[in-house]
């Protein structure tokens, strides 16, 4: 592989949670670097600790040690303000369960990053248009998400988790709510937009199938993260 | 500008589709915004009428700005030989009109009515002064027998801007209101709504994003309503106008005004919750998609009577949202009880204005001598007036460097600032006298002779019960060392003497050293005089105590003619008068008392009248209507009291439909799901009811007690008028039945609206089972 910069390095993230008395590790040092346009896949079993792991390289939460880099910028130390902004500019989430806001269209849904990130209306206008078409919601637009198919509600999660072109798209178990024949369709939608823009991806699945389309695969045991050797 | 009008445009554009389309969600805030806007047109309209009627008053009823009184004849031509010049051009000013009263010594007194005709009229006055007043004031042999009085006509402007202060304290007062009453709908919303900021947070929206979109949707609802708010403001003040003669009158400054302070408030209710959310973790806010964050510990019940509790599924849920109820609970009664302080302020503010009212204070010009019976007596001879409170020569027990010891087992525990304890006695005589005792000198000397008993049976009758007299008050006349006292300070009981009480009167004789004249705490400088003064004891019988008489720092000590001479060595004699009228008087007897006293000021010559404009400040209360217009504000709060327990229960109810769905789903049957409903609806009725009941009684008492005592006390109120303790029957059983029909209307409509939603899937699985 041609040598490319780093885009999210963690090193030995802690994430712990107190239940009651009792202390839970969810995370345990776990490291990881991974370079720009590449395909990483996290796979677990259920509550292994991975979808944690995404959303602490995410910036949607914090770890209670360690340090998470994204294009060189520790963004454990950033402030809330700084990191929702950061998070807006440089990074995109797509959610298992869509988490498109029920009162909004599929297209308001997609343009909630461009709102947030105070956009101008036109700058994203061809984006969209492109979007809209690999993604196949042409029809769709005016729907509420309740009008939505499963399929087409993780569409139009994907188009909201790339309206802003992030550098790194954070996927956590996209196809988990979908059948095969959609969770097919959804991850190979997913991987023609990363071809076509080159952004890297981090996925968390527990489908091997999916896992091994991955450039690299990363397996979350107990909280402990390991690479797979393929 | 382009790109500024551009984005002004795009932000509204946004916010009305996004309130547009969920008009449900804002409903509440369309509700509350009116409310605060109504509030702020009204207040602001009756400022601007208050005004314009200060304007008209001034205008119908003056037309002079300087009144020079007390004068003799060649006085009063040297003040009208001013007003006449060769050129118009030079005139300050003219002669009004001219009044003369004859005088004692068969001469006449005359008073000279000016108007000043040069511009601008705050210069020229003292132009006025300078030239032509002064100069008889330092010709004259007695100048304070020279009145001047200045007409409203001179003080407009003060006037107006001085009746600004009040409207501006009630303003900010009511913005803070309503700032706690937008914060606590948009905590609401902010609640029920985390999962909305949560993706937000996601896709980059930072304080400034999350704060601005709040804003921008709550303008765009106040953008709204602010057209029928002043129109409903407008309609409330004109029927007042109407009803109490007053006049209608809006500023074009009023406009900007109500908009600025729209916008503050808006601002300042949403900037703290909205910082709170900003600085949630996305995770967290996305996990409260359900009402999972009000849950306060699912798996814990407590146990009672060695049962465990909640043991039944409806009971259980709403233990569950505890915090949840607790707190909806106590952010939306607090509206009745301040409610039914607001109402409890207009009774108050009645009462003072219906008080008793003192147009005229009289001294004597020369201070060394006091005020001749005679003359005391022909001034309380006066048709029309009430009666005359009298002050004596005698003064307080500190311009004496005295003290009264009160036996211990009379002092209450309120009373700790205002005696000092026998830890500090030196000299041998106050070691001896006051053990038992405890020593103050917050009393006043006051003579009890035959008018002051007629003047104090006669406030306690017209008190309604707040003044009541025990013991015999012409004890004090028929037995010496008898004395009469009361027992309040700032209004609130200090002591509780009974009649028979021996105290203990300290004079004061001599010291050994002197005191520090550094210090400024009474309390200090009586523990110092207890150390190094000596003083001759007398011992005193309460023969009356008179409860709860309006006080200021002192409490009466009240003694007759002839103790007054034997005791005090003093020989009382009046030195002030308070002419004290009816409040109900027109405009003709007035008219009548103000030429009596013209008569016998005339004649007496050498009496000081202070007049105090007290009827026209009545008669412009009157006409504002401010008692009727803290109804309709407390009525108006009262609402908010629906608006916030709705809000929030509807949408924690309709995030519950779920729960609901499943129970239905594993053979639950509706009646259970009503059961659940009417459940919480009878506990939160209950809690309402008791904490409605509680919290009013606890803010009017916090009200009285500000009004009456603690605010006199810290000196923001100078005069401690005595307000009676009362809360409104009426309103509040009308605060309980809506806290009530809240509580469980609250619950219970939440039930009919999931039922209706059942129905409508129903209908529309019907519907394509059919097309099938």
């Amino acid at each position: 592989m041609e040598e490319t910069r780093i885009i999210l390095e963690a090193q030995s993230v802690i994430k712990q949670y107190h239940q009651y008395d009792a202390v839970v590790t969810a995370v345990n040092r776990a490291c990881i670097k991974v370079r720009e346009g590449e395909f990483v896949a996290i796979i677990g079993s259920s509550g292994s600790g991975k979808s944690t792991f995404l959303h602490l390289c995410a910036g949607m939460d914090r770890p209670n040690a360690g340090t998470i880099y994204i294009r060189g910028n520790d963004i454990t130390a950033m402030g809330a303000d700084e990191l929702s902004r950061f998070r807006g500019n440089y990074m995109g989430m797509i959610f298992q369960n869509h988490n498109l806001i029920p009162q909004f269209t599929a297209l308001e849904n997609i343009l909630i990053p461009t709102t947030m990130c105070n956009k101008p209306d036109f700058s994203y206008e061809e984006h969209l248009k492109r979007l809209i078409a690999t993604l196949g919601l042409g029809d769709r637009l005016h729907h509420l998400p309740s009008e939505l198919s499963g399929g087409q509600q993780q569409r139009v999660a994907i188009a909201r988790a790339l309206i802003n072109m992030p550098q790194v798209v954070f996927a956590d178990e996209p196809t988990g709510n979908l059948d095969r024949a959609n969770a097919d369709e959804v991850l190979a939608l997913l991987l023609e937009i990363k071809a076509q823009i080159g952004q890297t991806l981090v996925m968390v699945t527990h489908d091997m199938k999916i896992a091994e389309r991955a450039d690299r695969i990363y397996r979350m045991d107990n909280g402990e993260l390991e690479p797979v050797m393929r | 500008m382009e790109e500024l009008w551009y984005k002004l445009k795009r932000n509204l554009a946004r916010s009305y589709k996004s309130i547009r389309f969920n008009w449900r969600q804002y409903a509440s805030f369309f509700a509350a915004i009116f409310l605060m806007q109504s509030f702020f047109w009204l207040i602001l309209l009756t400022q601007d009428a208050q005004a314009e009627q200060l304007r008209r008053n001034a205008e119908e009823n003056y037309d002079y700005h300087v009144a020079v009184g007390g004068l003799n004849q060649d006085q009063a031509i040297q003040l009208q030989n001013g007003a006449f010049v060769v050129f118009l051009s030079d005139q300050l000013y003219e002669i009004a009109h001219v009044e003369e009263q004859p005088n004692a010594y068969g001469g006449k007194s005359y008073t000279v009515y000016c108007r000043i005709t040069a511009e601008p009229l705050a210069q020229k006055i003292n132009t006025f002064e300078r030239k032509y007043l002064n100069p008889i004031l330092e010709n004259a042999d007695s100048p304070a027998l020279i009145r001047v009085d200045y007409s409203p006509l001179l003080t407009l402007g003060d006037d107006i801007a001085e009746q600004r202060t009040p409207y501006l304290v009630i303003t900010a007062i009511f913005a803070l209101v309503a700032v706690l009453v937008l914060m606590l709908l948009y905590n609401i919303r902010i609640n029920h709504f985390k999962f909305l900021y949560g993706i937000y947070m996601s896709f980059g929206a930072d304080y400034k994003k999350l704060l601005y979109t709040a804003a921008w949707e709550l303008i765009t609802v106040s953008l709204l309503t602010l057209g029928p708010a002043l129109i409903f403001a407008a309609l409330v003040r004109l029927i007042l106008c109407l009803t109490l003669d007053g006049v209608f009158a809006i500023s074009l400054w009023t406009i900007p005004i109500v908009f600025v302070l729209n916008l503050v408030v808006i601002f300042a209710a949403v900037a703290l919750p909205m910082r709170v959310v900003s600085m949630n973790r996305p995770v967290d806010l996305l996990a409260a998609e359900d009402n999972s964050n009000l849950v306060s510990s699912p798996r814990r019940s407590f146990r009672l009577f060695g049962q465990r509790f909640p043991d039944r599924y409806a009971l259980c849920s709403i233990w569950r949202f505890r915090t949840y109820y607790i707190r909806l609970l106590c952010s939306s009664v607090i509206f009745a009880a301040i409610s039914i302080s607001v109402l409890y302020v207009g009774t108050m503010y009645a009462d003072d204005r219906d008080a008793d009212l003192v147009p005229y204070t009289i001294e004597i010009a020369n201070k060394k001598q006091t005020i001749a019976e005679d003359f005391a007596l022909s001034v309380a001879g006066i048709e029309g007036v009430d009666r005359v409170d009298y002050t004596y020569n005698l003064g307080g027990l500190p311009s004496r460097e005295d003290h009264l010891l009160i036996p211990t087992n009379r002092v209450k525990l309120n009373a700790s600032r205002y005696y000092v304890r026998n830890e500090v006695q030196g000299s041998s005589s106050s070691a001896t006298v006051m053990e038992g005792y405890r020593a103050t000198n917050n009393a006043e000397y006051t003579l009890i002779d035959e008018a002051t008993i007629a003047s104090l049976e006669q406030q306690a009758a017209a008190s309604g019960g707040t003044i009541t007299i025990e013991g015999d008050l012409r004890a004090a006349l028929t037995t010496p060392g008898t004395v009469v006292v009361s027992d309040s300070i700032y209004n609130a009981q200090r002591f509780t003497l009974q009649p028979g009480d021996k105290l203990q009167l300290a004079l004061y004789q001599s010291y050994t050293r002197k005191i520090d004249d550094n210090l400024t705490r009474e309390k200090d400088v009586l523990r110092q005089q207890l150390r190094w003064y000596n003083f001759d004891y007398v011992e005193l019988t309460v023969g009356a105590v008179v409860h709860g008489l309006p006080s200021a720092r002192n409490i009466m000590l009240g003694m007759s003619y002839s103790d007054c001479e034997s005791i005090l060595g003093l020989t009382p004699a009046i030195t002030r008068i308070d002419v004290v009228t009816d409040p109900t008087l027109d405009g003709a007897a007035l008219a009548n008392i103000d030429t009596q006293m013209d008569a016998l000021f005339a004649y007496y010559d050498q009496y000081v009248v202070t007049t105090d404009r007290v009827y026209e400040e009545a008669d412009l209360e009157r006409r504002m209507g401010i008692e009727p217009l803290l109804t309709i504000v407390a009525v108006m709060v009262l609402i908010f009291f629906p608006l916030v327990c709705f809000f929030s229960q509807f949408l924690f109810y309709f995030k519950r439909n779920k729960e609901f769905s499943i129970l239905l789903a594993i053979g639950g049957i509706n009646d259970e799901i009503h059961r659940l409903h009417r459940i919480d609806g009878v506990l939160v009725s209950a809690v309402n009811f008791v904490l409605t009941l509680g919290l009013s009684f606890l803010f009017n008492w916090l009200v009285y007690s500000a009004m009456n005592t603690w605010l006199p006390s810290f000196g923001i109120v100078e005069t401690a008028v005595r307000y009676q303790y009362g809360i409104s029957p009426l309103m509040l059983i009308l605060c309980l039945a809506v806290s009530v029909a809240c509580g469980y209307l609250s619950c219970e409509i939440p039930y009919h609206q999931f039922i209706a939603r059942q129905k409508k899937l129903a209908a529309q699985a019907d519907a394509l089972d059919g097309a099938h």
